[in-house]
């Protein structure tokens, strides 16, 4: 026990000493462990330097509860040294030694020599405040602390078997420094602290008034052909993030529009609307745009903007062929002479515009009357022709009047004015449909 | 201007023939809007906002304010605004 040796070693240092008779006992002197069983048989002396007298001592404790004053001795102190030899025996750790660890060395040695060692302190008058933790709880663990080094390793034991079991790491009650702990903690926070980092950041504001962003789609790119140049203009739709802005811009402006131009869908259906009014329109005579001239809105001949071309469609489809060029080349065409007419009719197309032997005998002024009729079925021809169900200006090498009457030489004008009737008639009865 | 002709087509295009005369304009209206608003969401993505943000401006001016602007940042409006309107054809017809 380690009272006993406790006990035996306070014999076999200090041995007899005739000035402390206070606390000089009768007991046995034990020489050998052998010997320990016969307690209380042999003297057992306490050194004076190691207890001192009263006034000696720095604190009496004479009015606390559970201590005794032995003969004028301060207990206090007594039980000081008492466990200072039990810690010698039990290499416990002397600054973790409490009052209570005393107490308990103090009523180990009255149960092992009352006589010699009348500390009686009772358990249940034990009022002395303890220490926040003990550093030896049980009799097992005195027993087996044996250094410092025990605790230490122990403490880190538990701290390892915490972090592999994923808990949270606290620093071991028992033994040594806790600030290994507390290094293995800080160790830990770090880890965790790198950890949170490489996690994405919500922000919850966003999280819960934006909405989710999702992945989309590659911007899609259309191309629309630039009829004036030939070019191309690329539209990009806008970014996702883009989107949101866009709407906001485009609702602000359509209301501007919508404001200005009225809820007519008229003004709505054109890009742009100068509030004209229509007197022809029977539709809507209110605000209406005026340069319909789409090519997919408009209609063929509106596509023929110019007043001069909107009249010679009119007289094209209600004079005859005779009073066409009679209009149309007043120069040349005698009313009364119904041949003139007939020769401006049967003129080449082509040599009336490139030149030939044909029209070298006619006035400059005759030719330029003619060439005129003919600018006017070439409009025609090319507009009408994007409704014709076989077009003749769209895929292949011609792309003017000029050409396609190049391309045909014999072309009378004529031929080009039955033509264009032709096609007019087709091009009406299709926009018609 | 033919306005009959292009009340044909959009009555066509958009295949309201069956559709009484009060309940062919409404529709008309509707489909008009709805054209003028992706002309504007193409000029959008045409102009960029900066742009858009001055168009916008010159709106506010008037319609003649607006038609100049509109002329000189995109000139080929004319060809934007056809590509807005197939579009919405497209997707009605696809419906």
């Amino acid at each position: 026990m380690a009272q006993t040796d406790a006990q035996a070693t306070l014999v076999d240092q200090e041995g007899v000493n005739q000035d402390t008779p206070n606390i000089r006992s009768p007991g046995t002197f034990l020489n050998t462990p052998s010997e320990k069983k016969v307690v209380g048989s042999g003297p057992m002396f306490v050194s004076q330097n190691q207890l001192p007298k009263v006034g000696e001592s720095d604190i009496k404790l004479q009015s606390e509860p559970g201590y005794k004053m032995l003969d004028g001795f301060d207990i206090r102190r007594l039980g000081s040294i008492l466990a200072q030899e039990a810690i010698k025996i039990g290499n416990l750790d002397p600054e973790r030694v409490t009052e209570k660890d005393r107490k308990k060395v103090l009523r180990a040695l009255y149960a092992l020599n009352p006589k010699k060692y009348p500390f009686d302190i009772p358990d249940d008058e034990v009022t002395l405040p303890e220490e926040n933790e003990s550093p030896v709880e049980t009799p097992k663990e005195k027993i087996i602390a044996k250094s410092p080094d025990f605790f230490k390793k122990r403490q880190i034991d538990a701290i390892e078997a915490q972090s592999n079991r994923g808990g949270v790491l606290r620093s071991y009650k028992l033994g040594t420094p806790r600030d290994v702990g507390f290094l293995v903690r800080k160790e830990v926070r770090e880890e965790l602290a790198k950890v949170e980092e490489q996690k994405p950041k919500v922000d919850l504001f966003d999280a819960l008034h934006k909405p989710i962003k999702q992945e989309m789609p590659s911007p899609v790119v259309e191309t629309i052909p630039q009829a004036s140049e030939g070019n191309k203009i690329s539209i990009e739709t806008a970014k996702p993030q883009d989107k949101l802005e866009r709407t906001r811009a485009v609702a602000g402006l359509f209301e501007v529009i919508t404001k200005s131009r009225g809820n007519n869908w008229m003004n709505l259906a054109v890009p742009i609307s100068f509030g004209i009014t229509n007197e022809n329109n029977p539709h809507d005579d209110q605000m209406i745009p005026q340069n319909m001239h789409m090519e997919q809105i408009a209609s063929w001949r509106d596509s023929s903007r110019i007043q001069e071309i909107s009249d010679f469609i009119k007289s094209l489809s209600t004079l005859t062929e005779e009073q066409l060029i009679a209009k149309h080349t007043p120069s040349y065409v005698t009313p009364t002479n119904p041949s003139s007419w007939s020769s401006v009719s049967n003129f080449s197309a082509n040599e009336i515009i490139h030149g030939g032997e044909s029209v070298y005998g006619i006035m400059s002024d005759t030719r330029l009357e003619i060439s005129t009729l003919l600018k006017y079925l070439g409009t025609i021809d090319e507009e009408t022709d994007k409704l014709q169900s076989v077009r003749k200006y769209i895929g292949t090498d011609i792309h003017t009047y000029q050409e396609y009457i190049s391309l045909n030489p014999k072309l009378t004008i004529h031929d080009y004015y039955e033509e264009m009737r032709r096609r007019i008639a087709e091009a009406d009865k299709k926009e018609n449909k | 201007m033919d306005f009959t002709t292009l009340y044909n087509q959009l009555i066509t295009d958009f295949n309201l023939t069956n559709l009484s005369d009060e309940d062919k304009k409404e529709m008309l209206l509707e489909v008009s809007k709805t054209i003028q608003k992706q002309f504007l969401i193409d000029v959008y993505d045409n102009l960029g906002k900066e742009k858009f943000d001055a168009l916008q401006a010159s709106a506010n001016m008037g319609e003649e304010f607006y038609a100049t602007t509109l002329k000189h940042l995109l000139p080929a409006y004319e060809e934007v605004f056809q590509a807005s309107k197939m579009k919405v054809v497209t997707a009605f017809n696809n419906k």
